[in-house]
């Protein structure tokens, strides 16, 4: 039993770490926060979704279109809400990815109906059994993808030339433009890409839970969040990190309290973390 | 003396913005602290403010160790100071920043400020009088209705120390005051600070205008790289070689 | 004389107010005993009430709460359980709602002060979701997701107030009561300290402002006034739930006072009025009356960041060192040559 919900826990956290990088993509360059992340990955879940139902059975595809919808809802909010509100204070542009939020909820609630779509399962079948505990070939997709995700960042940010435009966009907003860095692009390509990745999620995680609905993206961006602040928002690894332990200690907590309190634990570890240690467990030491 | 400062020391990470500086004010005197660029002048000033808590040594304020009190309390024992970079209340009135200034002389709260009793009304009543006193005394009367923005570079720099002085200090801590002022309003200035001392005031003053410095201060302390390197009157500052090391010696870097 | 002159005068300002006092008392007549638009005129009343006390941490003093529609929540629960539970009378109800959510805003506010901007928002918004996991799982308290119904209304003079024009008059009254207290609140020695702060804490520290105090003052105070907000909520419409006072409530309140203008008396006024009458006005669009919402928000938010109420605000005082303004403004086009230095 706890082998099992150790195992459900850390199938769920691959999906609160990819959620979390899509976080710290675009805090570690903008110090800022895509409050409609989640949202986006609700979107992310509807494309998957209507491909899988209308067009092709193939979830490949579907992944492909909720990593496409997600590229444009990203580069959308950053067009209208950070290159739009240049010079005004940060927290202005923060309002109004919160009105997106709840506008992208409430327009997918109005498109596509209150009621939850069931989402057809893929790969569900047990892979194997491990001390009573089974895992489904899902779940193995599921970490692997997150890893190599993480892999691949790093290496896009370490190893080519792109990834050293964004880390001197990262390091030094000013500088970086004055010596004739695309700024501007650099910062455009980040949002898409978060995007992107909370879109491609969105997909996964329909399939993982079997279900698609409008007020999916809220409970999730928040866990994402609480997540990426867990680990360190600062960093990929620290993202990944703190998506595995929540997952983990998620799953592991409903032996000790009611169901209903589950989401309580994130809270209280979102709180706590903001209060006491900002940085997360592996942030470098960071102004807020 | 009316403050005593020993070995005052303040680090960031591994750098010595200000290490083991001793410095005593004579009540009433104008005290200047001088150095090249970095030498850590503002940090002693937010160390003494308490805006960045020291590492350690000790500040004697009227017989009373302060090193420890939080930047209010320090403001409510008599000391206020302005800032290198202005840090006025951007988007407040000329007067209402004055005013502001005045907060610790006040006790009116949530009740008097709900029912405007007697007490309320006096209260600002003579907060507005002595804020539109003090915006006179420094020439920015007219202009009180103005949001504090708008004012130019070197009237902002008056209207901090109207700010500064709202608090009715003992002390005034002046960083940098005749930046970016042209060459009559710093001689108003001067003129200005030697009236705040004929009053009773003590002002320690960090200012890169050595003529100024030179006609005003009763003694001048040396920084360099966080040392104190000399301390006396003007024409013992000028002759002493450390300082015209220090200066020369970074002017050739 | 321009139109600005006229509202900016004290006869203007004494006409428009005394005309806008007349049309609120008569307003039961006009609507002509409509049930329903009275209700919403309420309503209106009641969000005029949240927002303006949303605005004093937000617009005041630079702080931000997503916690809001928690707050409200907890004054109407608070309410509803003691006279429910315990038969006690409106008028101890009410007033123990409210403290109780101020105290709790208290608590808060010491928690989060010193969390900033961002940190601050994820920091509130996760305190609302808990207060509303809360509630909703303590169901020996608060009957969980069955909500609580047969909330007794409140008795005036020994008659229970029952209809449409009771209840509004009654929430009329609280509302102005409370308008006029922010105003006074912020036209005072208090609002200067908040403003003060919200320009710059170390100035206003050195300046012997106690930081600390006033945030946890302005905290306080707000969710005191929302939790009252909340039992007068709950006394009026008799039947709370868990899913009243979530996410979507915090938005709503801080929609209004971004809408509206942040900052300034005017302001939140504006936004809950605007925000209240949208969704009736625009029936015809069923669902996507909430669409609308959200695109509101974001246009104006780009287009107009201090909110439509802004610095020109109408009945704001414009003489005088009344000037007071808002929050999400652009910075100076010709920003001041700052001499170097970190401090
Ligand atoms: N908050 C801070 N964090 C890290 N380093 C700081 C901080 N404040 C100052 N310093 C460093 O401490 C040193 C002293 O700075 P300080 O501002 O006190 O110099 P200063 O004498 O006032 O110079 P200036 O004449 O340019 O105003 C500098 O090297 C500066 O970079
Ligand atoms: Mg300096």
């Amino acid at each position: 039993m706890f082998l099992q919900q150790l195992i459900n826990g850390l199938a769920q956290g691959s999906l609160f770490a990819l959620i979390a990088i899509s976080f710290s993509l675009v805090w570690g360059l903008l110090r800022m926060v895509n409050f409609a992340m989640g949202e986006v990955y609700m979107l992310g879940a509807y494309a998957g979704w209507l491909v899988v139902m209308y067009a092709t059975p193939n979830l490949g595809v579907a992944l492909v279109a909720g990593f496409v919808i997600g590229w444009i809802v990203g580069w959308f909010i950053e067009k209208v809400a950070f290159k739009a509100m240049r010079g005004v204070p940060h927290i202005a542009s923060l309002v109004c990815t919160i009105g997106f939020s709840f506008f992208l909820k409430e327009l997918a609630s109005a498109l596509f109906r209150a009621e939850t779509k069931s989402m057809p399962s893929y790969y569900s079948d047990t892979a194997f059994t491990f001390a009573e505990a089974n895992i489904s070939y899902l779940q193995i997709i599921m970490v692997v993808i997150a890893v190599v995700m993480m892999v691949l960042l790093q290496i896009l940010f370490y190893r080519t030339k792109i990834g050293l435009a964004v880390r001197a966009v990262a390091l030094d907003y000013r500088t970086a433009s004055l010596m004739g860095m695309k700024v501007d692009r650099v910062t455009s390509l980040a949002f898409s890409l978060s995007g992107a990745l909370a879109g491609f999620v969105g997909v996964l995680a329909a399939t993982y839970y079997n279900a698609v609905n409008a007020s999916m993206g809220f409970v999730a961006g928040l866990k994402g969040f609480t997540a990426a602040v867990f680990g360190g928002i600062t960093s990929i690894p620290g993202a990944i990190l703190g998506g595995y332990l929540l997952g983990a200690i998620e799953n592991l907590s409903v032996k000790y309290m009611s169901s209903g309190y589950r989401d309580l634990v994130s809270y209280f570890i979102l709180i706590t973390f903001l209060l006491f240690r900002p940085n997360g467990i592996l942030g470098k030491k960071a102004k807020l | 003396m009316i403050m005593e400062i020993a070995k005052l020391e303040k680090h960031f990470g591994g750098l010595v913005a200000v290490q083991e500086v001793d410095l005593a004010l004579a009540a009433g005197s104008i005290h200047a602290v001088i150095g090249p660029n970095g030498a850590g002048k503002t940090t002693f000033f937010n160390a003494i403010t308490s805006i960045i808590p020291c590492d350690s040594g000790q500040i004697t304020w009227k017989g009373e160790r302060i090193e420890k009190l939080s930047p209010q309390s320090i403001s409510a024992k008599g000391i206020a100071r302005t800032f290198q970079n202005i840090r006025l209340f951007a988007f407040m009135s000329v007067l209402e920043n004055v005013i502001a200034g005045t907060h610790n002389h006040f006790r009116s709260f949530v009740w008097g400020a709900l029912t405007r009793n007697a007490r309320y009304r006096r209260e600002e009543k003579e907060s507005r009088e002595m804020a539109m006193a003090l915006l006179e005394k420094v020439g920015l009367a007219e202009k009180h209705a103005e949001y504090a923005r708008n004012l130019p570079y070197g009237e902002q720099r008056k209207l901090e120390i109207a700010r500064a002085l709202a608090s009715r200090p003992d002390l005034l801590l002046l960083d940098e005051p005749a930046a970016g002022m042209n060459n009559t309003e710093t001689e108003e200035l001067e003129q200005f600070i030697r009236a705040l001392r004929a009053e009773g005031l003590t002002v320690l003053i960090i200012e890169h205008d050595v003529k100024l410095i030179m006609g005003l201060a009763d003694r001048i302390t040396v920084l360099d790289h966080g040392v104190k390197i000399a301390e006396g009157t003007a024409a013992e500052i000028q002759n002493n070689e450390k300082v015209i090391e220090a200066y020369l010696g970074k002017r050739r870097v | 004389m321009t139109l600005r002159n006229v509202y900016a005068s004290k006869e203007g300002k004494a006409i428009g107010m005394g005309g806008l006092a007349v049309i609120l008392l008569v307003l039961p007549r006009l609507l002509g005993g409509n049930d329903y638009l009275l209700q919403v005129a309420t309503m209106m009343a009641l969000y005029v009430v949240l927002a303006s006390s949303l605005n004093l941490i937000i617009g005041f003093t630079g702080m931000y709460s997503l916690g809001h529609g928690a707050f409200y929540g907890m004054g109407a629960y608070t309410s509803a359980i003691l006279s429910v539970n315990l038969g006690w009378p409106f008028w101890i109800t009410m007033p123990l709602g409210g403290l109780l959510t101020a105290l709790v805003g208290a608590f808060l506010g010491l928690a989060t002060l010193r969390l900033r901007q961002t940190f601050l928002v994820f920091g509130t918004l996760a305190f609302g979701e808990i207060v509303r996991i809360l509630i909703m799982n303590w169901s020996s308290l608060t009957r969980g997701p069955m909500g609580i119904p047969g909330i007794p209304p409140p008795k005036v003079f020994g008659t229970e107030l029952t209809s449409s024009t009771h209840y509004y008059y009654l929430i009329l009254v609280y509302a102005i009561l409370m308008v006029f207290a922010i105003f006074r609140l912020y036209y005072s020695r208090i609002g200067r300290a908040w403003v003060a702060i919200r320009e710059d804490e170390v100035a206003a520290s050195s300046m012997g402002i106690s930081v600390f105090g006033y945030k946890i003052l302005a905290f306080t105070i707000s969710c005191l006034i929302a939790g009252l907000a909340g039992a007068f909520y709950a006394h009026f419409v008799t039947f709370i739930s868990a899913d009243q006072f979530g996410m979507g409530e915090s938005f709503l309140i801080l929609t209004m006072v971004a809408l509206g203008g942040t900052g300034s008396i005017a302001g939140p006024i504006i936004g809950a009025c605007i925000l209240i009458v949208i969704p009736e006005a625009f029936r015809f669009l069923a669902e996507y009356r909430m669409v609308l919402y959200g695109a509101m928000l974001i246009v104006v938010i780009v287009l107009k960041p201090e909110g439509l109420a802004g610095i020109k605000g109408l009945f704001m005082p414009t003489t005088g060192g009344r000037r007071r303004t808002t929050l999400f403004r652009r910075e100076p086009k010709v920003a001041a040559v700052k001499a170097g230095g970190s401090q």
